[in-house]
């Protein structure tokens, strides 16, 4: 859950790879370092964000280089536990996105072979282990200790007097780009589209030998040939423009996103076929938001289609796996969630058939799943996810909508980006005036607005830092009435339907114990803002609408209470976008 | 002095102005004489001594690699480099930075220079600017001279000073590359070379050679002229089969597996490519090209006009001035106007052609029914489907349906 | 030479159709004004171009991230007038700055005109200056400069476009551009004054039917989409992808459709109408000189004349408009005005219509609904419900 970047070629490394890793910064930013060789080693690293300390390494010497931005998993973020990491001797140098398992084990028989450390990270341990191998042949030597490690790499090797770069993933992604007499390797193609559209998606247990005129992939000792894709992004995405965040930019390009989704999934009937064929149950994985996406997925096709759904997360599944026996769905912005990859690894081993939803064409998810279906989000640049929400909610919706009996529901489906639109500029300063004075926060929503309560916690504890917590309504009084009080906001979610009664009295009781409340609800409601301190009032929709609504409202009040307490929206301390580790 | 052997040949842009034949190829790649654009280019420079092309590439960059490889099929070396983002010409050569040697050569890769003159450049006191004469200067960077001296160059205006124009060849010393790493952005948003060709007009150093063999080629109906300048030297060469009966006259080229079948009548200078049916009773008129298996079918008349290969048009058809793009289907009857009643010039989306006659740019892959109806003037794009007895004008974008 | 795009106005006569968006983004020709701004800098050479945003100022990065051209935003926290919008982006101004208004037309061929060196205002003859800043003139040198006077009969006024140096643009302590050129003129810093050519300004929601026609004038007729060969299309129509036009619809330009529109059968459309995208036209429905906004229904055996729909209204069959000439009350408590204005019907966003209502030059608010059979005439104030 770091990136990593590799440059061999004609031009300058250092620029290239630092300008690479400030487009990775999306995947770690704790610190960063780059290494160049000529006819030495060149090392420039330190703890801190690449894009505010990067200039000072873009002198580095060289045609061949490589680098990487951290989030920390072993050792704290520190200079010492930047990487790139080196071996005793100070002429092989490592760099690695993953986690070592058996790190521990090797470092002790590493010390005990006379091995000096200068890190406290899993990492070092590749640069000591290379450093007892190399004997001229750096390939070789990456080779030769590759079966040595347990877990999950992507690493890229350099050593002093030899004028390549060793690759090798294992459960990490990596890609390499081909150029013209020049060669790139990245944790994923966005720092690669400046240069070159041509790309190979390496394999777990894939090494390749990168030089200025050529590259060789092996695979369990075996020269093997991977196909050269075409990859087909627009960088301009991925400019802020203006906005003051990316988070900003991203909630407003919802509208379109959410059109975007329900047409493609419309257009991947292959997909939707696996979950036709059985009609019995299916069962979805994934983290984080996207859990929460497929928790509305569970609601809406248990309500609308009448199939019963399980929905399990990624990683309580690889420990605690449930019987497998029905279709599984896998949810994954990045394509790259290890537990989630796990997991459906783990169907397939059953013999379920696997359906990914993810946004990122090419990404591991596609490669493992039967069939896929992608949402239409663009890339996402900001941690906190939104519109990637958006987007699965969407593909949930048209799922719903495909499997229904009910055709309204599609042609609902077609007016929700209008109704997104909408809700973009409904007023909400007093309620993040109220959120932004708050120690705590409680969401609360039933039925459908349980999962967008648990995903507007979610959004307000990532980005705000304010402790919140989502909850089924009518779980509240099970215990949490304990921590009410008049500095403990509850956002309800009370949108019409059948369970808006219901929430109207667990409002009145939240108010009688003395919580203020910020009802959302519909324009025209007579009794929510009666009761409630603050009335946030939607335009009247069909309920597939008001989910997407909702959603989006509590990301605007997330973002808006973050920036009035000045946090770093884009990137939340502590926190990467895709999270490649277990 | 080293003669000049290496030249960069920029070749990234789509060329949005030749839609809908850019869908899916660039530029360069579009055939004059059954053969792309770039290749006329290349071979005319290697005729004139040019052993090593650079070629910049961006858009549609694999039909260029695939096509041209490393060159060893054409006799010379070719190393590519990439221009991702269109940011003028100084950027185009600045990618290219390390590949040259010497003194080079530098040509936009879409136009028609002939070698005597690619030569002459070459031999030119460096550094060098290819000049011509422009019947629309307006339309271009005009240049000024005194002699065989550059002493001004003026950015595209209503009003130029002169009728000589940019013609986009340059002969460089290799520091031009230390030059251009000064220049900023122009007040277009690009890098350009006029900041480094100002430093040396300003020394009264950058010598200009007037072309006179030379073209671009700028919108589809260009590609017409460029068949009119180049298809008057072709010498006869007939390689497929001609049936009895056929009538040939005046210099035609029919490729290798090409059948022209009975009472066909083609009159020259005509190429015809490779494994093409030809006939029975087609009527090809003078200055046109038509790609590989194509198929020209009974009782169609094709008149100076570019037929891509792979294209049918087997019955009952009329094709007049007009560019046809690879892949494309005519239904038996569907017929190109190519004159306005008014015989006034013919305008492509409100863009002049400059000609009374002109039919239409049709892209890749066109299907049109039965009996429909092409007015003049029209560009249909590619992947459009065009239900029988249509009539059609205008500008219809890519996969466009005219339903039923 | 840089330039500068006033974006940062809401235009409140231009209601209800401002809820989501300045004045700038409103779409005519389906095109926001401002893109036309855009377009005619660009052609007159100017790349450096720099939009100050404020009212609804995410909608207009927005848009100006979809298109081609990138050009600097700058945010402008509160709109407290014209010059202290220009001043928020001084910082970013080192050349002689051309000053736009984003709602306003302009050609290149004005920009060009108004030169690259010194202060200079665009003028243009006008008989009715009660909108805006009358010139008086001398020798090419502007000596006097007043707002918005009662004074009636033909003058001179500013339409709009500035040309300043970065001396003046730093110098900024107004408020409005007005008190600028006023001080200028005060000061003897020479501010020339430039004839231009095309321009125009929509003041009331009205006058964008007008800018519309004349706009419609100038875009391209490329047609894309499925197009039934039934359908007759006839002069400059273009169509967007994934629009679809039924068999017997009669199309003539100029017409604009956006895309994923779908239209007819047997639809009458034109002349001078603007479709946004995603819009559903349905059966026997006639439109003439209109702007249809983004993602609207209109029902089958409407007919919509001299009227603007704001995005997505949903309109059942049988709705009409009526086009007629009065007085409408516009602006909000003390400040409200009469206007003259010679319309149909006037829709904010979200509006739903129930079957054959009647709309009789009428400004109905946003997010209203209006029952079946109903006749309405003059301002509905927005979210009324209609029974």
């Amino acid at each position: 859950m770091c990136g990593i970047v590799g440059y061999i070629g004609r031009r300058k490394a250092a620029g290239i790879v630092i300008e690479g890793l400030k487009r990775l910064e999306y995947r770690g930013y704790d610190s960063f370092g780059v290494v160049t060789t000529n006819d030495s080693l060149h090392i420039s690293k330190k703890s801190g964000r690449i894009s505010d300390g990067g200039s000072g390494a873009a002198g580095l010497p060289g045609t061949a280089g490589i680098g990487h931005t951290r989030w920390a998993t072993h050792g704290i973020p520190n200079d010492q536990n930047a990487h790139p990491h080196l071996d005793c001797t100070g002429k092989i140098a490592v760099v690695h996105n993953g986690i070592i398992e058996n790190y521990a084990e090797l470092r002790r028989d590493l010390t005990a072979r006379g091995h000096t450390f200068s890190s406290d990270t899993d990492t070092e341990v590749i640069a000591h282990l290379v450093e007892e191998q190399y004997a001229g042949d750096l390939a070789a030597a990456v080779r030769a200790i590759l079966p040595l490690l347990q877990g999950s790499y992507a690493l890229l090797v350099i050593a002093e007097g030899d004028d390549r770069i060793i690759a090798a993933r294992m459960a990490s992604p990596l890609v390499i780009g081909v150029g013209d007499r020049e060669f790139f390797c990245a944790s994923d193609v966005t720092p690669l589209i400046d240069h070159t559209r041509r790309v190979i998606y390496l394999e777990d247990g894939d090494c390749a030998v990168l030089s200025c005129s050529e590259y060789t992939i092996n695979h369990d000792g075996m020269a093997v040939d991977r196909p050269v894709e075409e990859v087909d992004w627009d960088i301009q995405d991925a400019r802020k423009g203006g906005f003051s965040h990316f988070m900003q930019k991203e909630i407003f390009e919802q509208p379109q996103v959410f059109y975007n989704t329900i047409h493609a999934v419309r257009e991947s009937p292959d997909a939707l076929a696996h979950l036709v064929g059985s009609r019995m149950s299916i069962m979805i994985v994934a983290c984080g938001s996207s859990y929460h996406a497929a928790l509305l997925c569970k609601y809406l096709i248990e309500v609308y289609c009448g199939i019963p759904v399980r929905v399990e997360i990624g990683s309580e599944f690889k420990y605690y796996t449930p019987p497998l026996n029905v279709p599984v769905i896998g949810i994954t912005q990045s394509g790259e969630t290890a537990d989630t990859l796990a997991a459906l690894k783990m169907a397939q081993a059953w013999g379920c058939p696997t359906i990914a939803i993810t946004n990122v064409v090419g990404s591991s998810v596609t490669r493992i799943a039967d069939a896929t279906i992608y949402t239409r989000a663009g890339p996402e640049i900001s941690v906190a996810a939104t519109k990637s929400f958006i987007a699965q909610l969407a593909a949930a919706l048209q799922i719903a909508g495909s499997l229904s009996d009910d055709p309204g529901l599609e042609e609902e489906l077609d007016r929700v980006n209008v109704m997104i639109e909408d809700t973009l500029t409904v007023p909400i300063d007093d309620a993040v005036a109220l959120c932004t004075q708050a120690h705590s926060i409680f969401f609360i929503g039933r039925g459908f607005y349980y999962p967008v309560a648990l995903e507007g916690a979610l959004k307000m504890k990532e980005i705000s830092y304010i402790h919140a917590e989502g909850y089924a309504a009518g779980e509240l009084k099970h215990g949490p009435f304990a921590l009410l009080s008049p500095d403990t906001p509850v956002v309800a979610l009370a949108m019409p339907g059948k369970t808006y009664p219901v929430m109207i009295s667990n409002i009145k009781e939240i108010k009688a114990r003395g919580a203020p409340v910020i009802g959302i609800g519909v324009a025209g409601d007579m009794e929510l803002p009666e009761i409630a301190d603050i009335f946030i009032p939607l335009s009247p929709s069909h309920e597939v609408a008001g989910i997407a609504m909702v959603s989006v409202i509590l990301q605007r009040l997330a973002y808006h209470v973050a920036d009035a307490l000045g946090c770093d929206i884009d990137k939340p301390r502590n926190l990467a976008k895709s999270v490649t580790v277990e | 002095m080293e003669p000049v052997t290496e030249c960069i040949l920029l070749a990234a842009g789509e060329g949005k102005r030749m839609r809908p034949l850019t869908t899916s190829r660039p530029k360069v790649m579009i055939p004059l004489a059954n053969r792309p654009m770039l290749e006329h280019l290349i071979l005319a420079a290697h005729k004139a001594g040019i052993r090593r092309f650079i070629l910049v590439v961006g858009y549609g960059e694999q039909a260029v690699r695939e096509y041209f490889g490393d060159g060893s099929a054409f006799g010379v070396a070719i190393d590519y480099v990439v221009q991702r983002h269109q940011l003028g010409t100084a950027d185009a050569l600045r990618s290219a930075e390390g590949l040259v040697s010497g003194n080079f050569l530098m040509m936009n890769g879409d136009m028609i220079l002939g070698s005597e003159e690619i030569r002459a450049l070459c031999e030119m006191p460096v550094p060098a600017l290819g000049v011509s004469e422009a019947d629309h200067p307006e339309e271009y960077g005009v240049v000024l001279l005194d002699g065989g001296r550059v002493v001004n160059l003026e950015e595209k205006s209503k009003n130029p000073k002169s009728r000589m124009i940019n013609a986009g060849a340059y002969l460089f010393p290799p520091e031009i590359f230390e030059r251009i790493e000064r220049i900023g952005l122009s007040r277009r948003g690009e890098y350009e070379l006029t900041d480094a060709l100002m430093e040396y007009i300003n020394d009264g150093k950058l010598s200009a050679l007037t072309l006179h063999t030379w073209m671009d080629v700028g919108y589809p109906w260009d590609i017409l002229a460029a068949h009119e300048l180049l298809l008057p030297d072709l010498k006869s060469d007939i390689a497929g089969t001609v049936e009895e009966g056929v009538v040939i006259k005046g210099a035609v080229v029919i490729g290798d597996g090409t059948t022209i079948r009975s009472g066909s009548y083609i009159e020259g200078p005509c190429i015809i490519g490779k494994d093409c049916v030809i006939g029975p009773h087609a009527y090809i008129r003078p200055k046109t090209a038509i790609g590989n298996s194509c198929h020209i079918g009974h009782a169609v008349e094709i008149k100076n006009s570019v037929i891509l290969h792979g294209t049918k048009i087997p019955h009952f058809n009329y094709i007049g001035d007009s560019v046809i793009g690879s892949g494309c289907n005519f239904g038996a009857g569907t017929k190109i106007a190519n004159l306005r009643h008014d015989s006034g010039i013919v305008r492509v989306g409100g863009i002049m052609t400059g000609r009374k006659k002109f039919g239409a740019v049709i892209g890749d892959d066109v299907l049109f029914g039965i009996n429909c109806s092409v007015n003049t003037g029209s560009s249909i794009g590619s992947g459009c489907r065009i239900a029988p007895h249509s009539c059609v004008e205008g500008v219809y974008d890519d996969e466009t349906i005219v339903s039923r | 030479m840089q330039a500068v795009i006033l974006a940062g106005g809401e235009g409140w006569r231009l209601r209800p159709l401002t809820k989501t968006r300045p004045k700038a983004l409103i779409p005519v020709g389906n095109r926001p004004l401002i893109d036309y701004c855009i377009e005619a800098l660009l052609k007159a050479g100017i790349r450096d171009i720099i939009v100050v945003a404020g009212y609804r100022r995410e909608q207009v990065i927005r848009h100006l991230n979809t298109l081609d051209h990138e050009v600097r935003v700058v945010v402008q926290e509160k709109q407290l007038g014209s010059a202290h919008a220009l001043a928020s982006a001084a910082p970013l101004i080192h050349e002689t700055t051309l000053v736009l208004s984003g709602d306003n037309y302009v050609d290149a061929a004005s920009i060009e005109e108004m030169g690259t060196e010194g202060n200079a205002i665009m003028i243009s003859g006008s008989l009715s200056p009660s909108h805006y800043g009358v010139v008086r003139v001398q020798d090419g040198i502007v000596t006097d400069f007043f707002e918005k006077p009662d004074e009636k009969g033909p003058c001179l006024v500013s339409s709009g476009l500035y040309l300043f140096t970065p001396e003046v643009i730093g110098s900024i302590r107004e408020a409005d551009l007005s008190d600028l050129l006023i001080r200028m003129i005060e000061d003897g810093i020479p501010l020339r004054a430039v004839r231009g050519g095309e321009w125009y300004d929509a003041i009331h929601a009205w006058d964008l039917l007008g800018q519309n026609r004349r706009l419609l004038q100038m875009n391209g007729a490329q047609r894309s989409g499925t197009i039934s060969r039934f359908a007759t299309i006839n002069g400059r129509v273009s169509i967007g992808s994934g629009s679809t036009i039924g068999p017997g619809c009669c199309i003539t330009g100029p017409v604009r459709i956006g895309e994923g529109t779908t239209i007819g059968p047997n639809v009458v459309i034109g002349p001078d109408v603007s479709i946004g995208n995603r819009v559903s036209i349905e059966p026997f429905t006639v439109l003439e000189n209109s702007i249809i906004m983004d993602d609207v229904r209109i029902g089958s055996h409407s007919r919509v004349v001299d009227s603007v729909i704001g995005e997505g209204c949903s309109t059942n069959d049988h709705l009409s408009t009526i086009t007629t000439s009065g007085l409408f009350s516009l602006g909000e408590n003390n400040a409200k005005m009469l206007h003259q204005g010679t319309f149909g019907a006037i829709i904010g966003e979200g509006v739903l219509l129930e079957s054959s209502v009647v709309l009789k030059g009428c400004i109905l608010g946003n997010n209203c609904r209006v029952q079946s059979g109903r006749r309405l005439e003059g301002v509905i104030p927005d979210g009324s419900q209609v029974i």
